[in-house]
């Protein structure tokens, strides 16, 4: 019930983003209308974000409580994080090509989402190596806690050894509120409530699909003992 | 202490009597550095990329000692043994990090030498403040590399899990420890103890937290 | 650049984005389906060996 009310909520936020993006927003000057991407950009770049903090508080929990569903918190989180970096690095590229002239450009930003990215996967890797559900749980924990106690480190020595030339790409993607015209302002809220309507609405399918498929390896093996 | 020291002095001993993991260390570094050359040879300058080579090559020689090290204990069921001995978890980790250092450290310091040779450097004084930044960096990669070859260990693909985990996780020390690492080729000596505090640092933490988890990463 | 050029971008990422999206969902609506139909069979088989 409440999966149905959040997907209907869902679906009205998002198509008030499509209208907000494309018809209500202004373009973003020298930008043109590729300009527009950065609504979608910024929201699924801040949202990737903020996912990965309930995975590492699963993990956490999980090595403390030991109880499954922690674990299931945490994977599936892992899992829309993935998602969102995805989509932020492919957004991000197909803005850059014609608006710096790069698909890539290993500045600060970039080069932190592309590391957390190659992080989770190898967290995936794991879990799919590890035929024992118990052992999964613990171990890719195990591997978390030590990815999340890295992340502010790789954060802090890679924004010091920048040596990017480009000084725009710095500037340009994340202030957007630089002198900005309020109905962009008011364009990229939308949208970020949207997304995040959005990707709480997948984490919870997921979550749900995940305690399913828990359960019939559970009673697969219970089948199995007989 | 005596436990952890006591793991030490046994791969110490181990490794006298085969050599295996000290020489295939060597001599992938050795390799690594060679097809360097080769494939930059004339269309860059060998000394500007000089620092990123030589940690290119002590990363994966890090990652086989890492490698062998661990397979030394998974056979035999070593592994098992040593959790039942009354020995603290921790004290376990400590101890195999110790180990995996001295080994690593050593082939990385051996391998300076060749590096010197082809990449036109000096016998002088930078190389001792490049062990320096060699010996502080291999305590993060072995911190972090002990606890992660004993995660990989217990899935199928081991030896190829590891190098999956632990790259992602040793970016800050390598970036460091090639920052020192051209700042002191130039011949500078303005700032390199701020990349040497940030590498103490980095290992500090790192041994911190695997000394705490350690106990979930072995448990059976 | 012009305006031309910047909206076939502009369409490129919105496929993306929403494809990629709308297979994610599709997999995972799928998959929710096939569990529930083998948790279903799972329980059947357990009440009939439990008889």
């Amino acid at each position: 019930m409440r999966t149905q009310i959040l997907g209907i909520l869902t679906l009205i936020a998002m198509l008030a983003t499509f209208y907000a993006v494309f018809i209500y927003a202004p373009d973003i000057k020298d930008q043109g209308v590729t300009g527009r991407i950065v609504l979608i950009h910024v929201p699924i770049a801040i949202l990737g974000l903020l996912f990965v903090v309930p995975v590492f508080v699963g993990n956490i929990l999980y090595l403390i409580k030991r109880d499954l569903k922690f674990d299931r918190f945490a994977s599936c989180a892992a899992e829309i994080t993935v998602l969102l970096i995805s989509l932020t690095l492919a957004t991000g590229m197909i803005w850059a090509k014609p608006i710096w002239g790069d698909w890539w450009v290993w500045d600060p930003r970039l080069t932190l989402e592309l590391i957390l990215w190659l992080t989770l996967v190898g967290y995936f890797m794991l879990r799919a190596y590890l035929p024992d559900r118990e052992k999964k749980a613990k171990l890719s924990s195990v591997l978390g806690i030590l990815a999340m106690i890295n992340a502010p480190i790789n954060y802090m020595v890679i924004r010091i050894t920048d040596r990017t030339q480009h000084p725009q790409p710095i500037i340009a993607p994340s202030d957007p509120n630089a002198g900005m015209a309020p109905e962009i302002a008011n364009a990229m809220m939308i949208s970020f409530i949207a997304f995040t309507l959005l990707f709480v609405y997948l984490f919870d399918r997921r979550l749900k699909v995940a305690k399913i498929e828990d359960e019939v390896d559970r009673l697969e093996s219970v089948v199995l003992a007989q | 202490m005596r436990p952890a020291t006591a793991i030490i002095v046994k791969d110490v001993i181990i490794e006298l009597r085969n050599k295996e993991s000290l020489s295939s260390m060597l001599m992938f570094g050795l390799m690594v550095l060679i097809v360097f050359n080769f494939a930059f040879g004339r269309s860059a300058d060998i000394v500007a990329i000089a620092p990123g080579v030589l940690w290119i090559a002590f990363s994966f020689a890090a990652i086989l000692g890492l490698n062998r090290s661990l397979a030394v204990e998974l056979d035999n069921e070593c592994l098992q043994g040593l959790l039942l001995a009354p020995l603290n978890r921790g004290d376990l980790y400590l101890g195999k990090v110790a180990s995996n250092f001295v080994f690593i450290t050593i082939s990385e310091l051996v391998i300076l030498v060749p590096f010197v040779l082809f990449y036109n450097q000096n016998f002088d004084s930078k190389i001792l403040w490049i062990m320096g930044v060699t010996a502080v960096a291999t305590l993060g990669i072995a911190a972090i590399g002990t606890i992660l070859s004993t995660i990989s260990a217990n899935t199928r693909m081991r030896e190829v899990m590891l190098p999956v985990l632990q790259i992602p996780l040793i970016v800050p020390v390598i970036i460091c420890a090639v920052e020192a690492t051209m700042l002191i080729l130039s011949g500078e000596r303005e700032g390199i103890s701020f990349w040497f505090s940030l590498l103490g640092g980095f290992s500090i933490v790192y041994l911190t937290t695997s000394y705490l988890i350690f106990e979930y990463a072995v448990e059976e | 650049m012009s305006s031309m050029n910047s909206l076939s971008w502009l369409y490129a990422i919105c496929t993306v984005v929403f494809v990629g999206l709308f297979i994610y969902t599709w997999m995972m609506s799928s998959r929710q389906k096939r569990l529930e139909e083998k948790l279903d069979q799972l329980r059947a088989q357990l009440k009939e060996t439990n008889r």
